[in-house]
């Protein structure tokens, strides 16, 4: 069936930047922190620097995601309107319309499924609590970080939070929210495909390339 | 009867407290009190039972 | 044990210490308290003039385990006269008098030298039913606590029960003990954390306020930096096993013969602060990491329910048993999202088939 599709730029460089270096950062750190937490490399030489490694990387993985995070906070307020901070939350009557619609459709409660040229207002709202465990792995790991180093800059990053939560259960949380993230993405990848497929509108190709292919259907 | 108590004894280990009646020099009745109590075997209580040695320590 | 009379060297010298001795103490304490060059001169200077202070040791609900620590100061001599000549006037433990006897020595010291006595608490502090939980002479130790320390120049909390309430305040702490930072306010209060607390690190905090006339810098917890400012990971010598990735598996394998780290053994070095691998215990003769088990954060607080279980480097997902792992925990949530979306996936293909099935 031929549509009008029109070419809509959806997603800026600094969006798309930071959700791939997101995407590789969390490799990075959920294999090095697993080792941290349980190291299930056996040693084999008497240079190895396995541990030493592991957190080296560990810690530049997190510095890195730090940047991503900050970068994608300020492009929350300088981007196009796909990237703006607003679509996070569900502000206005009608995004809370959409959470609903786009709810029952995943629920098989619907048969509308949910189009929308940016983020529909579920996935918005799961990125803003996955944007919450992020600060939250960020705040404990350099909590956890700043026993090794401590000062002012660290303590500004995370030190504060041994006022309020002991560093066993920092640790224990950390570790636990990793695999809530792991949880949050897999649920992502598949909705992804998913979605895709229904709305034929790009939506895989424009996480890469920056464009969808609209088709009118969507909510402007 | 006088009664007397001797709180704290020293020289040993933990508290304790005694009283003894007395009579014309002897003692006709005497008491034992523990005077601490800390409640150990509640605290040891749900724990992974590979730390109760060290919990049973510091009695 | 009498009025404080002549200096401490004096005294030192009439118990036949020689002058070479003494300056190796200086030197020990010095190096303790991690002073600069010149530390050890300060120090001498400072124990050659000061007088004999008072020194008064309560204990409250303890397993006697910070008097026994106090009582390993044996090596060098030196040390242990030092604490004898400070005139410790009433401690349960070691003194003569017992009863009204053992009293008067308590309370004749906080009435005729107020102000000037320092306090030794070892203990925790029942709050629960009127401090029944723990009476001396027929008196509660919340009232002794608040009375002796109230009285004094300074108080020194020695060891974890003292500190926050130790292993009486361990969950679900029954008779409500708490530390004396909790107990009495308005106090010149430091901190000594630990079970039991390092003798060392007492001798030094009280060789410090003779030899400068205050107690040693502290943090935010109330613990002397000189003692608590490094943690025991940052110490320890067998960091480089750590970094290396050589850690002990089982107890007694080949890794444990060998010495590498005890990090998957459950320590809680990397979560500790002490000086334990700088002093180590019993005259500086072995430390439990160099002993070959792992540290179990003894001076961390709360340890009895922060730091267990002793043998697992994170504490278990409550409500799930012992072997409930955060691991074991995640990687099931993980799996059972798997699942779930595999379940959607096939719900999915079979509606999508009952629809096109129903528009033929």
């Amino acid at each position: 069936m031929a549509t009008e599709r029109k070419k809509t730029y959806v997603w800026e460089i600094p969006v798309r930047l930071t959700h791939w270096v997101n995407f590789f950062s969390i490799i990075f750190l959920s294999v090095t922190g697993l080792y941290i937490g349980g190291p299930f490399i056996h040693p084999t030489s008497s240079q190895s620097y396995t541990m030493g490694w592991m957190r080296f990387i560990h810690l530049l993985a997190g510095y890195t995601f730090l940047m991503m995070v900050i970068i994608r906070v300020y492009w929350a307020f300088a981007g196009n309107r796909y990237a703006n901070w607003r679509v996070f939350l569900p502000l206005t009557r009608r995004q809370r319309h959409d959470l609903g619609d786009a709810t029952r459709y995943y629920l098989f409660l619907s048969k509308k499924p949910p189009y929308a040229a940016g983020h529909t207002m579920c996935a918005g709202a799961a990125y803003f609590v996955l944007f919450l465990l992020f600060l939250f792995q960020i705040f404990s790991g350099f909590a956890l970080f700043s026993y090794n180093s401590p000062g002012f800059f660290h303590t500004l990053l995370g030190g504060w939070l041994t006022a309020f939560m002991n560093i066993q259960a920092i640790r224990f949380w950390h570790h636990m929210v990793m695999y809530f993230i792991w949880v949050i993405a897999l649920i992502h990848v598949y909705l992804a495909v998913w979605l895709d497929s229904v709305e034929g509108n790009g939506l895989m190709g424009s996480i890469f390339g920056g464009y969808k292919f609209i088709t009118g259907k969507e909510w402007e | 009867m006088p009664k007397i108590a001797i709180d704290p004894i020293t020289r040993i280990e933990g508290h304790l407290r005694i009283e003894a009646q007395v009579d014309a020099g002897q003692v006709k009745d005497a008491w034992a009190s523990g005077t601490m109590f800390r409640g150990i075997e509640l605290i040891l209580k749900n724990r992974d039972p590979r730390d109760a040695w060290a919990f049973a320590q510091r009695i | 044990m009498g009025e404080a009379s002549g200096s401490i060297y004096d005294s030192l010298r009439k118990k036949g210490v020689s002058r070479r001795d003494f300056m190796k103490f200086c030197s020990l304490m010095a190096a303790t308290l991690a002073l600069p060059v010149g530390g050890a001169a300060k120090i001498a200077e400072a124990l050659e003039k000061a007088p004999k202070p008072t020194l008064v040791w309560l204990e409250f609900q303890d397993c006697c385990g910070n008097t026994e620590s106090f009582l390993r100061a044996n090596d060098p001599t030196v040390a242990q006269i030092v604490l004898d000549l400070l005139s410790v006037d009433y401690h349960e433990t070691i003194m003569a008098p017992a009863g009204k006897q053992a009293e008067k020595s308590l309370y004749d010291v906080v009435k005729n030298q107020k102000g000037k006595y320092l306090v030794v608490v070892e203990g925790a502090i029942p709050l629960k039913d009127g401090g029944v939980y723990c009476t001396v002479g027929g008196r509660a130790a919340i009232d002794i606590a608040k009375e002796v320390c109230g009285n004094a120049m300074a108080t020194i909390a020695m060891g974890a029960c003292a500190w926050d309430g130790g292993i009486p305040g361990a969950a679900p702490n029954p008779t409500g003990a708490v530390g004396v930072k909790d107990a009495v306010k308005d106090i010149t209060l430091i901190n000594l954390p630990g079970c039991p607390a390092n003798v060392v690190n007492l001798t030094g905090t009280i060789v410090h306020l003779l030899t400068f006339g205050s107690l040693p810098l502290t943090d935010s917890m109330g613990r002397p930096l000189f003692a608590y400012g490094h943690r025991i990971h940052d110490d320890c010598e067998r960091r480089a096993h750590y970094d290396a990735g050589r850690f002990v598996q089982i107890w007694g394998d080949e890794g444990h013969k060998k010495g590498w780290c005890l990090y998957q053994m459950g320590c809680k070095g990397p979560e500790t602060f002490k000086n334990c691998p700088a002093q180590r215990w019993n005259q500086g003769t072995s430390w439990p990491v160099e002993a070959g088990h792992g540290c179990i954060g003894c001076a961390a607080p709360h340890f009895w329910d922060t730091m267990t279980p002793f043998y697992k480097r994170i504490e278990q997902v409550p409500g799930f048993g012992v072997e409930a792992t955060a691991d074991k925990f995640g990687a099931g949530l993980a799996a059972a999202t798997a699942a779930g979306l595999i379940v959607h996936r096939i719900a999915r293909a079979s509606k999508k088939k009952s629809s096109e099935e129903e528009e033929k």
